[in-house]
């Protein structure tokens, strides 16, 4: 009782555009909101947090193409580059510093990039930069900062299957140079997991419900764990370290929010923590206990995995619109910025995350 | 009940220090962050610029890995340099506690790759001194790398031309220049040299433009100027080419070859001069056309003629052992040596008539022109229109060869068109898939109509395909234009050889169809 974390709303701003996406800028206090103006223009804010316990407006910038997401995965820590999908299926790179043109920009997708992720930048997982897309058109591709226009790696639909809007996409398995693995998750229900060492899928399953959000729990790490969120109030928890061949990952799933679960963002300070975000403004902050072991015998002498459990630790309200973006500060735990689609910006504190 | 209140408030209150306590460390937090996040805004290096592979970079560029492929051939230092940079990440990548990987540890081999990096060491220690200038001075060297790799694949690729350009192989030489220049813009030998391959090649338009570019680039560059100037001889732009041999003996006086190059063009000048005035004398002497009216001409019934190609001008009045009358050659076919002959086309006509005539002139069955009617074999009066004559000649039996351009097949046309069986043939040998590139942009609606009506007249008589034609014809540019300005009656005639295909049925329905929409039917 004593020790459960509370959420409080530390800084709320109210801004003149339509907020999609936020991204700590790491190793500072600053924070980039992205979204699009009424005119379907692209809006970049970059904030810093002040001493008076403000967020100060530092850049304001307006692009052609408006954002939809953003991520720094990719980066390098010295340079802190910006990858951003637009509306028009569009990946830039933006250097912050200097925001007129993109330092890198290829038009990925026929329709718009619903998401992004980055690894192999700021010292998180091994191996090359790779930013992932997922779009509308039903691709997912995988870009190299340093290969101009060419994705390195396409997964797509065959010809003449029916194309599926990808909403999410997430690195995880990124543990040693040649590993990696993407998860892509389908306004079907579908999660695909894509090895990117054997360039071939690895599993599949539907889950029976637009996926609006997948994410590891780490990126760096053999994959761990899976949170899978679903536009009707439910989401998954799979164990990814146990693969059998036929039951696949074990998995449990927990109904909450009473509305559509937009994300799930795993604290970065402690993987078992993550904060789910719910269609009516509303946060749940979970955790997860391990099963006693992890792995069992299925009776035919093959390894399976057991799935443990989640509780809720702490929930709260802050909004009667969707929060559509949000992130831990990598460099400070407990705070945590969003947006949601009531065009607010929220820094969040999240206290006694240390003694859960 | 107050224990739990009690309880509630101790909650509340231990809450607020929580959160007090936090924020007191955020303030803290803040201030330490902003310095790291200042520190890093202004160091710009990027430090661990090892970075693993392009994910599938050899399969997605497979074009780019064979390029790469010869480079260690000729700068086999830096390829290793990157080699051993990328064993140097594995090497660094052995942890303390893996002993055995230790054991396996090569210390010779490791010693001898830092000795031969040293290549790669000096931007570091550069870097070390002013860590701004790093990323500049990086990029600036690999810059610098990629020109110099530039330079070098335009000179393997100008040898390689070279020597194909030695087995007499231009046109292959041609692509190495071409790829030479691609890597290597600035490069003024390259052009010239494709100019050579090009005159070699007898296409002198493009060796006069490749010497442009050349001298562009090297306004001292001899070589260029004599080749320009064989180009323009070739192109028949003599004071041009004088200007260029000129050009050549201003930067090297000693030239032989210009200075007697260029007395050829005088000599050349001068010759053709003369035939200019002796052509006008020519008209002067010979036309002599006379005027009657109809009451004098003589009412003998005509006769018909064949018409002979003779030697010179001179007159044919007195060859009356054949039974047939010369009239006076008309002016441009006298002097059969004479260079301003317009085209091949006509030349090799003229050519095979004299040869014709000249061998078996009574057993060809020649059909002559109804229009060309001498009134007499006696009368040395001329046909009142004295320039019809040449635009008739005797139908050629050679049909000529397939054309390589537009003006060609005009003018090849222009011979043939009285005669639409030969014309027939000569078109049904050029390949519809050609027309687009034989045709360029030089299509009107004349010639389209043109080409429509022969295939009406004469395909359909042989009941001979007429859809690769069409399509053919379909893909050449402004071919679209063209048929929007098609008239009534020329669409009458598409829509004829369209039912003509439709009868032999040799067209599938929907390539008709497709076609039809082409034709705007």
């Amino acid at each position: 009782m004593e020790d459960k974390p509370q959420i409080i709303a530390y800084i709320q701003k109210s801004l003149n555009f339509t907020l999609y996406d936020t991204r700590w800028v790491p190793c500072s206090a600053r924070f980039v909101v992205l979204g699009n103006h009424p005119r379907k223009t692209g809006a970049l804010h970059v904030y810093e947090m002040s001493a008076e316990g403000d967020a100060k407006l530092l850049q304001e910038v307006e692009k052609k193409e408006a954002f939809r997401c953003g991520t720094f995965g990719a980066s390098n820590i010295n340079q802190r580059h910006l990858a951003t999908g637009d509306f028009d299926g569009n990946l830039r790179i933006w250097d912050l510093e200097k925001i007129d043109i993109p330092v890198y920009s290829a038009s990925g997708h026929s329709e718009i990039i619903n998401c992004i992720d980055g690894v192999g930048g700021l010292g998180i997982g091994e191996g090359a930069p790779e930013i992932v897309t997922g779009s509308r058109d039903g691709a997912v591709k995988v870009w190299d900062p340093r290969q101009k226009d060419d994705p390195v790696a396409n997964m797509q639909p065959a010809e003449g299957e029916t194309k599926r809007d990808c909403w999410t996409v997430a690195f995880g398995h990124a543990y040693n140079q040649s590993d990696r693995c993407i998860a892509a998750g389908y306004d079907n229900g579908d999660i695909k997991l894509f090895d990117l060492r054997n360039m071939s899928l690895r599993w599949e399953t539907n889950i029976k419900n637009g996926v609006c959000s997948v994410e590891f729990d780490r990126k760096d790490i053999s994959m761990n764990k899976l949170a899978a969120t679903t536009l009707e109030s439910t989401f998954h928890v799979f164990d990814m370290r146990t693969q059998h061949p036929t039951k696949g990952f074990a998995s449990l799933n927990e109904t909450a929010h009473k509305s559509t679960i937009w994300l799930a963002r795993h604290l970065p300070q402690n993987r078992d923590v993550f904060m789910t975000l719910g269609g009516s403004g509303t946060l749940n902050l979970w955790k997860y206990s391990y099963p006693e072991k992890r792995v069992k015998d299925d009776g035919n002498g093959v390894e399976m995995g057991v799935i443990g459990s989640v509780n809720l630790l702490q929930n709260a309200a802050l909004s009667t619109q969707p929060i559509g973006g949000f992130d831990w500060s990598p460099d400070r735990e407990g705070m945590c910025v969003c947006t949601s689609f009531d065009q607010m910006l929220r820094v969040l504190l999240v206290t006694k995350l240390n003694r859960v | 009940m107050a224990d739990k209140f009690l309880q509630m408030q101790q909650q509340l209150r231990h809450d607020n220090e929580d959160l007090q306590s936090y924020l007191r460390d955020l303030k803290n937090w803040e201030a330490d962050i902003k310095q790291k996040d200042e520190a890093l805004r202004q160091t710009k290096d990027t430090q661990d610029a090892v970075l693993p592979p392009i994910r599938n970079q050899g399969k997605r560029k497979p074009k780019q890995a064979r390029k790469k492929k010869p480079k260690p051939a000729t700068k086999p230092s830096q390829s290793e340099a990157g080699d051993q940079n990328r064993a140097g990440t594995r090497h660094s990548r052995i942890r303390a506690y893996d002993y055995r990987s230790w054991d396996k540890f090569d210390v010779d081999k490791a010693c001898a790759e830092v000795d031969s990096d040293e290549e790669d060491e000096v931007p570091a220690t550069q870097g070390e001194n002013g860590e701004e200038m790093e990323t500049d001075t990086d990029s600036e060297e690999e810059r610098e790398l990629e020109r110099q790799r530039r330079i070098q694949e335009a000179n393997m690729e100008k040898d390689k031309g070279n020597a194909l350009f030695k087995q007499g192989k231009y046109e292959p030489a041609v692509v190495c220049y071409t790829a030479g220049m691609e890597a290597d813009p600035t490069n003024a030998i390259l052009p010239a040299n494709r100019a050579m391959a090009n005159l070699k090649l007898e296409r002198f338009e493009d060796a006069e433009r490749d010497c442009d570019k050349s001298i562009s680039l090297d306004c001292t560059y001899i070589k260029a100027y004599a080749r320009r100037a064989a180009a323009r001889f070739g192109l028949g732009k003599l004071e041009d080419a004088k200007k260029d041999y000129q050009q050549v003996l201003n930067l090297e006086p000693s030239n032989k070859q210009a200075s007697s190059e260029i007395k050829r063009i005088d000599r050349i000048v001068k010759d053709k001069e003369e035939t200019e005035r002796q052509k006008l004398d020519g008209v002067y002497n010979i036309i002599q056309a006379v005027q009657k009216p109809v009451h004098l001409r003589s009412n003998k019934p005509l006769k018909r003629m064949v018409i002979e190609e003779i030697g010179t001008g001179s007159g044919g009045e007195d060859d009356d052992a054949t039974q047939t009358t010369h009239p006076h050659k008309p002016q441009h076919t006298t002097p059969s040596g004479r260079s301003e002959v317009s085209s091949p086309a006509e030349q090799r006509i003229t050519g095979d008539c004299h040869e014709e005539d000249g061998t078996k002139s009574s057993e060809t069955p020649t059909p002559v022109p109804s229009e060309v009617r001498v009134p007499d074999a006696t009368q040395t009066e001329l046909p009142p229109t004295v320039s019809q004559v040449p635009s008739k000649p005797t139908p050629p039996v050679d049909i000529p060869g397939i054309p390589s351009s537009s003006y060609q097949l005009q003018s090849d046309w222009k011979q043939l068109q009285k005669f639409s069986e030969q014309l027939f043939q000569y078109f049904k040998n050029i390949p519809p898939q050609s027309y687009k590139q034989l045709l360029q942009d030089s299509l009107d609606a004349a010639l389209l109509m043109r080409i429509l009506n022969l295939l009406k007249e004469q395909y359909v008589i042989h009941s001979e395909p007429v859809y690769e034609t069409l399509a053919g014809l379909s893909q050449v540019k402004r071919f679209e234009m063209n048929v929007m300005f098609m008239s009534s009656k020329d669409k009458q005639v598409v829509q004829e050889l369209f039912s003509y295909m439709e009868r032999s049925g040799n067209v599938g329905e929907q390539e008709l169809t497709q076609l039809r929409k082409k034709y705007q039917l």
